[in-house]
């Protein structure tokens, strides 16, 4: 087995019972790895219907055939599990070096069954495998943590963890590792912190062995100089990181502000930008494992009461804690974003709930007396206190802990919540950018950008510029950005590397690197099976047509200004032909013949 | 009208944004900015071989050009030309 390693851990908490199997070899053809493998692993023991904070929900940690090579970015591991947020399969992808460093144990994936009594971690020194406490880390800070566990074990080892937020079951805690990185969305901290598994301690000091050693180095420089030369991974990302988007965003007129309610466009835009941080800010660029982009941001707020160090934000929570919450202080949203970071908390989910209860607070539903201050928009102090407190479930912040719809719905406005399927809806005004708004509606863990970046067509014009005000031909974007993504994030490597490589450089690298033959047409094919597993999984845990859908503000308030005012989003104009196109029937339901076609007759119950 | 330069043109240009006088086309833009900005300007910026350059991100109030009339566009004294070179994030 090449690129594989071939291995997976079996973590049962409740029992302390630690067995490492056979890698299903089949699977990993068929799913390649991470997301892909990982939901695989995970939809073969657990019932959908499963409560995700119960002891029957697992919860995997998944790396690809890439993962840990010298592939492009090839840095990503995937963490799988029911989400306490959306009650849909979540997968959320993280960068860094703890993927990489699994693999060099000599393991392709983890499953943890069960919940632990007391707390614990996971201690891996290659095959050494043991459950130890951490009753002694329970409470400590994402960098405590981690330095706390290098330090009882190797300076070289690599860890996973969760902070405060996880611990205290916040339903958008994230997982964290190498300090900064983050499997972001979908609470997916929640579930680890449920089970009482505190943190993965790696280190790994085998290889990793590729079928065609040569072949693989042929079209890893290959691949590798078509990053180098393209605007987007060879300069943009680099100098500017995510946050260059803010500009374009904004002059495109699809930038939400204040809970998508204003115009798209914002005002103090620039004051916020990737141009003004790293005018400000930024320290130095950083990127992960194997990664010639470098997008991370490395930043210092030098003085004032923001003052910090840390990294990010990324243009997601830049936006998110900025035009989302009206809030023009770049070192304000820098503070809030690097506590993110160091409490555990989803650096999209969090800001986008502070603004629903700030316009839950203007438009006079949830009372002074309950937010304990004020909470108009522009609150820049508010964003960085509300995050800290959400992570300790302190005061306002118990309510923001359960994400933006369950806090709207207690308030009885769940229409004010920025969501699909309770996860919220990162940074494009689907009104003004109409194919994102189907890509929002069909993702199968809610709101996200990352699973169909149509804004790379519609905005950049990355491959090839489309009208983002047009809804012809959407469906079909969607469905392919959609079942690629899913191939990449099963691959191991970054989405990054899909604004300057596409499906024959994946196959290549995956086919050169497994020693399976790997076409264009089986990249895309096991991205839609993968895409289709999550469905059937969705399906049968409750979900439905009635789940895809945008919240109504979209279809209902037409933008007040800037290019797109007038403007709303009508997905009805999309979404029959996205079911058609998918071998679908109208109800958003996989047909036999469909499911026959991607072998997934085990999903259908 | 205002003409907004972002990300790495700002190196070139020095300035984030100018006030042009009117002129009748984007054509005719591109050119008063490659004649204002000059060489080393000319090979990397907005226009190759007369035609848009592939690698620039051109918005006219907030319209991509592609949905315009491309360089033809027909460019009024209280327009906003917005100019990005290809970038992209997430």
């Amino acid at each position: 087995m090449y690129a594989w390693q071939g291995k997976i851990i079996r973590v049962n908490l409740t029992t302390g019972i630690i067995a490492v199997e056979a890698l299903p070899i089949e699977d990993a053809k068929n799913y390649i790895g991470a997301r892909g493998l990982g939901t695989k692993l995970f939809m073969d023991k657990v019932a959908p219907d499963v409560e995700p904070f119960s002891e029957a929900n697992h919860l995997v940690f998944a790396t690809g055939p890439l993962t840990g090579t010298l592939a492009t970015s090839g840095g990503r591991y995937n963490v799988v599990t029911k989400s306490p947020l959306t009650g849909t399969i979540a997968a959320s992808n993280s960068g860094g070096y703890f993927g990489s460093e699994l693999k060099y144990a000599g393991y392709d994936a983890i499953v943890f069954e069960g919940k632990a009594s007391k707390p614990v971690y996971l201690s891996i020194l290659d095959d050494q495998v043991e459950l130890k406490s951490a009753e002694h880390l329970w409470g400590k800070d994402v960098p405590t943590t981690t330095d706390m566990l290098k330090e009882a074990t190797d300076k070289d080892a690599r860890v996973a963890c969760i902070g405060p937020a996880g611990e205290n079951l916040v339903k958008i805690a994230c997982v964290l590792n190498d300090y900064h990185r983050a499997a972001g969305r979908s609470g997916v901290g929640a579930v680890m912190g449920y089970k009482n598994l505190k943190a993965i301690v790696v280190r790994g000091t085998k290889g990793i062995k590729v079928a065609k050693p040569q072949a693989f180095m042929d079209t890893i420089i290959d691949s590798r100089t078509k990053l180098r030369e393209h605007p987007v991974t060879g300069q943009g990302l680099g100098l500017y990181g995510t946050a260059i988007l803010v500009n374009i965003l904004d002059q495109t007129g699809a930038l939400p502000v204040n809970n998508f309610r204003d115009s798209g466009t914002f005002p103090a835009a620039e004051q916020v930008s990737g141009e003004a941080l790293a005018e400000k800010y930024l320290v130095r660029q950083r990127g992960c494992f194997g990664c010639t982009i470098g997008c991370g941001r490395i930043t210092k707020v030098a003085e004032g009461k923001f003052q910090g160090f840390g990294e990010g934000p990324e243009y997601e929570a830049a936006w998110a804690y900025g035009p989302d919450c009206g809030v023009d202080n770049l070192a304000a949203i820098i503070k809030a974003n690097h506590i993110c970071n160091e409490l555990g908390i989803d650096a999209i989910s969090m800001p986008t709930t502070i603004a629903c209860a700030m316009e839950l607070y203007e438009k006079g539903y949830l009372p002074q007396q309950e937010a304990g201050m004020e909470l108009n928009f522009g609150n820049a102090e508010a964003i960085v206190e509300l995050t800290r407190m959400t992570a300790y479930r302190q005061g306002l912040g118990d309510l923001l802990a359960e994400g933006s719809y369950r806090l709207a719905e207690r308030y009885g406005h769940p229409e004010l919540s920025m969501s699909v399927k309770k996860q919220e809806m990162p940074a494009y005004d689907p009104r003004g950018v109409k194919g994102i708004g189907l890509n929002y509606a069909t993702s199968n863990r809610g709101g996200c950008h990352v699973r169909g970046y149509t804004i790379s067509p519609e905005v950049l014009g990355v491959p090839e510029k489309l009208d983002n005000l047009a809804y012809d031909g959407k469906a079909g974007w969607v469905k392919i950005f959609q079942d690629l993504t899913a191939a990449v994030d099963a691959s191991g490597i970054c989405l990054f590397c899909t604004f300057g490589i596409g499906a024959p450089e994946l196959a290549n690298q995956l086919s050169t690197a497994t020693g399976v033959e790997y076409t264009v047409d089986d990249v895309l094919k096991a991205g839609e099976r993968i895409w289709n597993m999550e469905k059937l999984f969705n399906i049968q845990a409750g979900l439905g047509k009635k789940d895809d859908v945008l919240p109504p503000r979209l279809s209902q308030e037409p933008m007040k200004a800037g290019p797109n005012a007038g403007q709303v989003h009508d997905l009805d104009k999309m979404i029959s032909e996205y079911y058609s196109l998918r071998g679908w029937d109208e109800n958003g339901i996989p047909s036999p013949d469909k499911v026959k076609e991607l072998g997934l007759g085990a999903f259908v119950s | 009208m205002v003409v907004k330069f972002f990300a790495t043109f700002r190196k070139i240009t020095k300035e984030k944004e100018i006030v042009v006088e009117a002129v009748p086309t984007l054509r005719d833009l591109l050119e008063l900015l490659v004649l204002r900005y000059g060489q080393p300007a000319n090979d990397n910026f907005l226009l190759r071989e007369g035609q848009l350059h592939p690698d620039v991100i051109l918005l006219v109030n907030g319209r991509a050009v592609e949905h315009l009339q491309g360089l033809d566009t027909r460019l009024a004294s209280d327009d906003v030309v917005s100019i990005f070179p290809r970038i992209a994030g997430g």
